[in-house]
């Protein structure tokens, strides 16, 4: 590679450096609020409460259901409340920089995303309720997969802008 | 973890703030579920008197009814004991949450506490009436308590079947009771009457909600278990006065 490049380069990939932490600084907040609200309700079901819906109206009827449950009676958003915070303790080393968090979020957030698209379906056709607290927790986990897939695509894009630059630059 | 990260003074920040995260977390948990255990014991003595019972409050307080006779017992029988009656739902949340806790206090205060237990199956839990049934056909072979704490511990396995009923004989079958015996009584005329004899106690005394808690035959206003736990052993060093 020519040298005189060499001032660009470390530009651009601070300027990458930088959007990649951004984007993993607002994936570990996402998170949070997912830990907050697997936390919540994980707690409420071990205290035997009844979650009361503001929104839609079948809370306690999707988290009374079997569905909510893992063997032993353990709250399924206790299981969803050790994804967030894993969710979030990658998400933070990708922010500062540890990239081969990257991939282990990455896999963590498909299969919270797969267990999303499950959940859902089981509230829309089996148990034809809504529990807002699970939305808002399909919500967060979307946007994680959101926010991971932009950065894929982007540094894919990135790898592919590079390596024909380099091409040129070598002719 | 290994990785390709550039050295920086803040190499260790990420992790000091995942610590802090995850403690905040357990802290937060840990407060969280201590909360609604009170709430959920307490929620009771929040709610506003139910539009039923209103047109009631001016009329003059009527005889309380005795309920089942001999009612379901547990602990001492002597002069001076307090006795704590309960009106239940077996299929009420905060009953369940309760369930412990009254135990918990009738270790603490052994023979000088008696239990009462009173059925209150309240028309919006589908299987209340149901699991009261139960618990007072296991009481014909002299296993109403055991079963009750099965009932409470079991609560949310059951409380969300579409028919709790073999699950109730299969408390009964894990309990040794005769299960052909139990299933016939579950129907039995004076098994209902016993829960009907409950509710109309409560009714009488104008009692509409559960868990109600009533020492020595006045209903207790406590705003927390430790305030529920003091009030109880008040009533145990008067003497059941």
């Amino acid at each position: 590679m020519n040298e005189m490049f060499e001032p660009e380069v470390i530009k651009v990939s601070e300027a990458r450096a930088k959007r990649s932490a951004v984007i993993y600084a607002v994936a570990g907040l996402l998170a949070l609020a997912g830990l907050a609200d697997s936390i919540y309700l994980a707690i409420e079901h071990v205290a035997g409460r009844d979650v009361r819906c503001t929104v839609t109206t079948g809370c306690n009827e999707v988290l009374d259901s079997s569905y909510a449950s893992l063997p032993g009676d353990i709250p399924l958003a206790a299981l969803g409340a050790v994804a967030y915070f894993a969710a979030f303790s990658l998400a933070t080393l990708a922010a500062f920089g540890y990239v081969r968090a990257r991939p282990l979020l990455a896999a963590l957030v498909a299969s919270m995303f797969m267990t999303t698209l499950w959940l859902l379906f089981v509230q829309a056709f089996v148990i034809r309720k809504f529990c807002e607290f699970c939305l808002l927790s399909a919500a967060m986990t979307a946007s994680l997969t959101g926010l991971i897939v932009y950065d894929w695509w982007k540094r894919a894009s990135d790898h592919r802008r590079e390596s024909s630059s380099i091409l040129r630059s070598d002719r | 973890m290994s990785s390709r990260k550039p050295a920086s003074p803040n190499k260790y920040l990420p992790f000091v703030i995942i610590a802090v995260v995850l403690g905040v977390a357990l802290a937060g948990a840990a407060l969280l579920y201590q909360s609604s255990i009170d709430t959920a014991r307490t929620a009771r003595l929040d709610e506003p008197p139910s539009t039923a019972a209103q047109p009631t409050a001016a009329l003059p307080p009527r005889t309380p009814l005795p309920g089942a006779q001999p009612p379901r017992t547990r602990g001492s029988s002597g002069e001076n004991t307090a006795t704590l009656e309960e009106f239940g739902d077996f299929q009420c949340p905060p009953c369940g949450a309760m369930h412990p806790i009254i135990k918990a206090i009738e270790e603490e205060n052994g023979a000088r506490l008696r239990v009462i237990f009173r059925h209150l199956p309240l028309s919006n839990h589908v299987h209340a009436f149901n699991a009261a049934l139960a618990a007072e056909a296991a009481g014909r072979q002299n296993r109403f308590w055991e079963m009750h704490d099965a009932l409470y511990e079991k609560q949310r396995s059951w409380s969300t079947a579409k028919d709790a009923r073999p699950l109730f004989a299969e408390y009964a079958r894990t309990l040794g009771l005769d299960v052909t015996r139990f299933n016939s009584d579950i129907n039995a005329p004076e098994v209902v009457a016993r829960v009907r004899a409950d509710m109309e106690r409560a009714d009488s005394l104008g009692i509409n909600a559960t868990p109600t808690l009533l020492i020595n035959g006045r209903e207790v206003a406590y705003s927390t278990v430790d305030d529920l736990r003091a009030r109880i052993k008040n009533a145990v060093a008067a003497g059941g006065q």
